[in-house]
């Protein structure tokens, strides 16, 4: 899924792919953000982060942007992939509020195989809550 | 701290390097990290996996005098594995 290197550095530029560009605008959908992103999102550009296969990506901003202008997080979301492992997903946005990066944390750390159907996407909200996820409503 | 469960950030340096790359550019250091999560995590495990709805766990923690937030799966019934440790 990654073509980040393993060096701890980010992969090349490239555009979104579909299934990615689906993901995130079902998790941008339940956001007051996701007009704002629309238009934005079927030309960003994305990096591939170093993180061993999980999927993450970084968005280009014009400008490479340090973890240190990471604002916070928009949208949280859920899946069990195809091996039956868990993975979270966090898209966040920048101190200046434009897209920052698309955190993919798998529970065992292994590549993400694929992303799954939006039907299986669990979106979550936490209502601030810290622990584990309310049940789902 | 769970006899049950272990902690660990990443099974290997690619999950550690992404588990701390806020942290390492906020120059906090990772023991002082793993320290801080561990305290807070180790009395409330151990946790189910699969964990409900698929999602980790979130927790705040302080260090350094910077609120952080991270997030934990529950692996197995012997494996807990931190990740994504962000600022607050």
């Amino acid at each position: 899924m990654s073509a980040a290197s393993p060096d701890g550095k980010l992969g090349p530029f490239r555009n979104l792919r579909g299934d990615e560009l689906s993901i995130i605008r079902n998790m941008l959908a339940a956001t007051p953000f996701a007009a704002k992103f629309e238009a934005q999102l079927a030309a960003v550009k994305v990096q591939d982060m170093p993180d061993g296969g999980m999927g993450s990506l970084k968005f280009f901003g014009g400008r490479p942007r340090s973890e240190l202008e990471y604002g916070k997080e928009i949208a949280e979301a859920a899946f069990r992939d195809a091996d039956g492992v868990a993975v979270s997903l966090s898209l966040s946005v920048d101190k200046a509020g434009n897209l920052f990066e698309l955190d993919v944390f798998k529970a065992d750390g292994s590549p993400l195989v694929r992303y799954p159907e939006l039907d299986d996407l669990d979106i979550i909200e936490r209502y601030g809550q810290l622990g584990f996820p309310p049940p789902r409503s | 701290m769970s006899d049950a469960q272990r902690i660990v950030f990443g099974q290997n340096p690619n999950q550690a390097h992404h588990a701390f790359r806020y942290t390492d550019a906020l120059g906090l250091a990772r023991n002082d990290v793993m320290g801080a999560i561990r305290a807070d995590l180790g009395p409330r495990l151990p946790w189910p996996a699969p964990p409900p709805r698929n999602a980790p766990v979130i927790g705040n923690v302080i260090v350094g005098g910077v609120w952080l937030r991270y997030r934990a799966f529950a692996v197995s019934e012997e494996l807990v594995n931190v990740g994504s440790i962000t600022r607050r």
